[in-house]
């Protein structure tokens, strides 16, 4: 157990546990055995290892909760429907401004250079960017394309879904928080019966 | 007999050579052609025109139209350029093994009148077949892999991609069962009794083709994870679009608290963090009295041991071995200078830098290992000492791109004496 302790430490630091950030503790929570070792070392912090996403991310939870614990999460809950439509909209614009056929998924690159030209030279995702900029999440009163753009990918990283390898190098990894991201809008799609498709045929049927 | 068939490969060779060229001659035209799909006659005159119909490079698919590449030339191309949009999948195995069971045939008729010329040119044309049919299956695996490890890049978007996949899984298939119609039971009944032909149908294309089948399975593995990673991309980019825009629509959609549940989601369950790092109380006083005595009963024990001639780090073992009287008693001196320095930093009041306290008191040791001593000497103490005088060492990586990390100076914070 001794060699794990990085690993344990990053799950007790919070840490979303994805093959992007974390590629060696990812591969070794793979393994049930140790994880189930793992889960009875953390019992009496009352923690215990969550995976999510189809085993793309792995972070920690409460075992039993109390008053406190749900207190916790309800604030944090809170916290993810707010930064739900910025992320979405985060999402669509910056797969539009790079020309993506499809959304960002968890090792995609972002070059920052790209994503600022793309948007400097279409007045709509310039406009767009300028709100999404504006919103609570992202906070930022910049007015350049290129100040706006920064501020997001700041917070970005902050939040964990994006991941920078080298500090003076514009470009960004997108992490498996993707992935949370995407399990979180299918469940509460799911959940509120939201009708939301994402069955290209069926679309098609609509 | 023989000498007619040589004259007629002499013409062959001739005008194969004439055709060659003019492809080569009118590169820039014919790849133009390529790709265009049609050839610009207005860059060429009539007689080259004709020159390219004839030599069968061209066509024209019907009066007043424009010319065209014909199809072996375009594939030609394509496989030259490992052109993936256009690069086609030949499966008809069944003629080509026609082929070889009519020329294994004949080889055996000549063997038995006896014409050792003609038995030869069989036996050539044989190989050439078995040849021919094992290097089309490599050149469609290579077209495949070649698919698959750019991930269809060649495509524009994701549903002509998803439709590119889909038909190399066709064509694995074809090709599949255009494998499993060589028949090694016919192949070595066609061999029977001949080394060569045995090298060559049962020998070479056992082997190769075994080899091709397992490419071919893995290739159809691969092809069929990477659709479904496809239609995973393409049902998340829907599911992403789709609910912005209802959000967009419904700004003030009511979500209900999932927190509340008696069974919280796992999605939804995120524990607060705990601090790995422990903080002590600097400001206890008892504790900083307690400290000074384990330090001084530590530094007295291993006085002890140094008395005794017990080595009692593994710098000091390592100098056991050259049992050199002299780096001995160097080595007692430097444990004796560290052992000082940790005394005089739990009595001082300021963290002290080692290497500012090796110059300081003007010791002669080398920077690197008077630190090396000073890591290896805390070790030795006791961990309740060790939690009083805090050890921080200054590091940086070696470079941007190598972490492994250089101690640069080793910083001791004593207890604190403030009130």
């Amino acid at each position: 157990m001794m060699t794990h302790g990085p690993l344990i430490e990053a799950l007790l630091n919070g840490e979303f546990i994805c093959a992007q950030r974390f590629p060696e503790y990812h591969q070794q929570l793979q393994d049930e055995a140790l994880k189930s070792q793992i889960n009875d070392y953390l019992r009496p912090l009352n923690r215990t290892v969550s995976e999510v996403a189809d085993g793309s991310v792995f972070f920690l939870s409460y075992q039993r909760l109390d008053k406190q614990g749900r207190e916790h999460l309800r604030q944090q809950f809170t916290q993810t429907l707010a930064t739900l439509m910025p992320l979405l909209e985060w999402l669509t614009l910056i797969q539009e401004a790079l020309g993506h056929d499809s959304t960002l998924v968890p090792g995609d690159t972002v070059k920052l250079p790209e994503w600022v030209m793309a948007c400097e030279d279409n007045p709509s995702l310039k406009q767009r960017l300028a709100h999404l900029a504006k919103d609570r999440f992202f906070n930022s009163q910049a007015e350049t394309v290129d100040a706006q753009i920064k501020q997001i990918a700041k917070r970005l990283v902050e939040h964990g879904y994006l991941m920078q390898p080298h500090h003076d190098r514009p470009y960004f990894i997108v992490t498996g928080k993707v992935d949370y991201l995407i399990d979180v809008i299918r469940f509460i799609r799911d959940e509120e019966n939201l009708p939301v498709e994402e069955n290209p045929e069926q679309e098609a049927l609509l | 007999m023989v000498g007619q068939q040589l004259s007629v490969s002499d013409q062959l060779l001739e005008q194969g050579e004439k055709r060659l060229n003019l492809i080569g001659r009118h590169a820039g035209i014919l790849m133009h052609a390529y790709q265009t799909g049609e050839l610009d006659s207005l860059a060429v005159n009539e007689g080259v025109l004709r020159n390219l119909l004839n030599a069968r490079i061209i066509y024209q698919p019907e009066s007043g139209q424009g010319y065209r590449l014909r199809a072996p030339v375009a594939q030609l191309i394509a496989s030259l350029v490992v052109d993936e949009r256009r690069r086609s999948i030949q499966a008809d195995v069944a003629d080509k093994l026609e082929v070889i069971r009519g020329q294994v045939d004949a080889f055996r008729k000549a063997q038995r009148l006896g014409d050792m010329h003609l038995g030869e040119l069989k036996l050539h044309i044989i190989e050439e077949r078995v040849h021919d049919l094992v290097s089309e299956f490599d050149e469609a695996i290579h077209s495949l892999w070649n698919r698959l490890n750019t991930d269809f890049g060649f495509a524009a978007n994701l549903d002509e991609k998803m439709a590119e996949n889909q038909r190399a899984q066709n064509q694995i298939e074809r090709l599949l069962d255009g494998l499993s119609m060589i028949d090694y039971d016919e192949c070595i009944a066609l061999a029977d009794g001949h080394v060569k032909l045995r090298h060559l149908l049962v020998v070479h294309l056992q082997r190769r083709t075994s080899l091709q089948r397992a490419s071919m399975l893995e290739i159809q593995h691969r092809m069929i994870e990477l659709m479904s990673r496809f239609r995973e991309q393409q049902s998340r980019s829907l599911l992403v679009s789709n609910m912005a825009q209802f959000l967009r629509q419904h700004p003030d959609l009511k979500v209900s608290d999932y927190t509340e549940q008696s069974q919280v989601p796992n999605l939804f369950n995120q524990a607060c963090a705990i601090q790995g790092a422990a903080h002590l109380d600097v400001n206890d006083r008892q504790a900083q009295s307690e400290t000074l005595t384990a330090l001084h009963e530590a530094l007295k024990q291993t006085r002890h041991l140094r008395n005794d001639d017990v080595a009692s780090s593994e710098s000091a073992q390592a100098t056991e071995f050259t049992h050199d009287s002299v780096l001995e008693t160097q080595q007692r001196q430097l444990k004796q200078d560290v052992d000082q320095f940790f005394v005089d930093v739990a009595q001082s009041q300021q963290p002290q830098s080692a290497l500012d306290y090796l110059a300081q008191s003007a010791l002669s040791w080398p920077g690197e290992i008077w630190l090396f001593q000073v890591l290896s000497e805390y070790e030795t103490l006791a961990k309740a000492v060790q939690a009083q005088l805090p050890l921080h060492r200054q590091e940086r990586a070696v470079s941007r791109t190598n972490d492994v990390q250089i101690i640069e100076d080793i910083i001791v914070t004593p207890p604190s004496r403030a009130a």
